[in-house]
């Protein structure tokens, strides 16, 4: 018996806006591959709803997708990687990630709900690098986070860092 | 009243440079109906912006020129001639209207800072803001966890349970003895003498560990069990200056002109030395070091004190030849951080060449500089 593959699914955002995407370009995301595999192609509805992730930062997603639509599915042995960390990002994904920083964090907690991990990667580097080389006080500025660390604990912080000030 | 719209509609408006210029001059046209509200707001939004600026020039001066240009400030009261228009081609000015394509060819993309989001850092969840501390080197995790409170339980819970020991675990797994003792004997601190020993009666223990980090590596050296040593002072004091002599040294040896570059490197252990600090005048430390270049002793004498209060060194090459191979880097950063149970001194290379094969090779060598490293520690024996 031969059975027809899905090719196309409709991805619905949280605010009803329906995007059209390659099973490919959709299979990216480990949860909607895993839904897919699951339920198999009978039972499976055309129409896959994404109730986390709202339109904009999903058609960013799937942009994200269709770009990288054809590269080799990362290991799933992902440990040995950590060991060298790098937040080298390719020229296109670092275009790609500029964006606001709302979107930015959006992307980065949608990557994580859709189980796309190269993209949450990405992600994570762009803002690792935003932290990297910085004061903690222009981390804070950059990202907009209040200090609340009390006047006593401060001190102690740079009682803790005074060793390795010039004197 | 007043001020509490006027924060309202600071709180609300769009003042991050992403909005787009047209959006964010109709809020200000709609919300801002009264001169004083006007005026009022506005200073809040040019110190926003200000602020923003300061940040932005902070951040990247060092690499290129700021994009933006300073914000100019309204005083509260004073009637603001801006139109909506100036005040448009102001925000385009200070870089809404961004050629990314231009950024990212001088070198530097930022992001903007963020004011008016209510997605921020740190409403991440836990786990994504472990994830992203994994990609941080120790240093900027450091300076990460001095941010706020939430980041310091984080980094601390990063730092010693995932880079460090990943750090030690690289360690064992890519680098052999040969060039770990290399690296112990270019870089780490032995023969201490006069005023630090003095301070923790003995000699620390210390270890060099290496991690690749993409196309670089660090070397940390780890000073262990400082308070085992400690004798006069306590086991905090004791260790903090040890280490902060340490790290003037190390700064200062790549600041000088020794050198570094052992390219003659012919099978015999280059062993650097340094102790002996002096306080010189005008409050500047002055230290001596002494060091082996095989059979051939030099001191170099030189003050400490670098006026630009920076971690950066003066880039400089080192390179380990051993006729097999050879790694080349230039130092980029040096610092110091703590952990629970001691401290790391932390020199960061970016390799010019890499490989990780380079490590692993000849264990003769690594035998031989052992035995040569335990003999010349008078019996202070390194595993």
């Amino acid at each position: 018996m031969s059975e027809t593959k899905i090719q196309k699914l409709t991805l619905v955002a949280n605010d009803g806006n329906k995007i059209e995407v390659d099973r490919q370009v959709a299979e990216k995301s480990v949860l909607i591959k895993n839904m897919l595999d699951d339920l198999g192609d009978e039972q499976m509805s055309t129409e896959v709803p994404i109730p986390n992730v709202n339109d904009t930062v999903l058609k960013k997603v799937i942009e994200w997708c269709e770009h990288h639509k054809n590269d080799p599915a990362a290991p799933q042995d992902d440990d040995s990687d950590s060991r060298k960390k790098t937040t080298d990002i390719d020229e296109w994904d670092q275009k790609f990630m500029q964006v606001d920083q709302e979107m930015l964090f959006e992307i980065i907690l949608a990557s994580n709900y859709l189980d796309i991990k190269p993209l949450l990667d990405v992600g994570c580097k762009t803002v690792a690098n935003m932290i990297k080389g910085k004061s903690p006080e222009e981390i804070r500025k950059t990202f907009n986070i209040t200090n609340d660390f009390t006047p006593e604990e401060e001190e102690q912080i740079r009682r803790e860092n005074e060793w390795a000030e010039d004197r | 009243m007043l001020e509490h719209q006027a924060s309202k509609a600071v709180s609300a408006a769009p003042v991050a440079p992403q909005m787009s210029v047209s959006s964010m001059s109709q809020d200000c046209d709609n919300r801002l109906s009264q001169p004083s509200e006007v005026s009022n707001t506005l200073s809040l939004f040019a110190l926003e912006r200000l602020s923003a600026s300061q940040n932005r020039i902070k951040v990247h001066d060092r690499i290129t020129p700021p994009m933006t240009r300073t914000g100019r400030i309204v005083e509260s009261g004073e009637e603001s001639a801006d139109s909506p228009e100036a005040l448009q081609r102001e925000f385009r000015d200070d870089g809404i209207n961004r050629d990314i394509d231009m950024e990212f060819r001088a070198g530097y993309i930022s992001i903007p800072p963020s004011y008016a989001f209510e997605r921020r850092l740190d409403t991440l969840p836990v786990e994504l803001l472990l994830a992203i501390c994994l990609y941080l080197d120790v240093g900027s995790l450091v300076r990460f966890a001095y941010v706020c409170k939430h980041f310091y339980v984080l980094a601390q819970r990063t730092l010693p349970s995932l880079n460090l020991d990943r750090l030690l675990s690289d360690f064992v797994s890519s680098v052999s003895g040969f060039k770990r003792q290399l690296m112990l004997s270019g870089l780490a601190a032995w023969g201490w003498d006069d005023s630090v020993s003095s301070c923790i009666g003995e000699k620390p223990r210390c270890q060099v560990f290496c991690r690749t980090l993409g196309d670089g590596y660090d070397i940390a050296i780890y000073l262990s069990k400082f308070e085992k040593y400690s004798t006069d002072l306590s086991s905090t004091t004791t260790m903090d200056l040890c280490t902060g002599h340490l790290f003037r040294m190390v700064r200062a040896a790549f600041q000088s002109g020794m050198p570094f570059e052992l390219e003659r490197y012919d099978g015999e252990m280059v062993v650097i030395d340094w102790g002996d600090k002096f306080v010189g005048s005008r409050g500047s430390s002055l230290l001596h070091w002494k060091y082996s270049w095989g059979l051939e002793q030099v001191s170099w004498t030189g003050f400490l004190g670098d006026p630009s209060k920076s971690c950066l060194l003066h880039k400089r090459h080192i390179a380990w030849e051993d006729g097999k191979a050879a790694v080349r880097g230039c130092l980029v950063d040096i610092l110091l951080c703590g952990s629970s149970s001691g401290r790391f001194l932390w020199v960061r290379f970016s390799a010019e060449r890499w490989s990780p094969d380079l490590w692993n090779e000849n264990e003769d060598i690594v035998r031989e500089g052992k035995e040569y490293f335990n003999s010349r520690k008078g019996g202070e024996t390194y595993r």
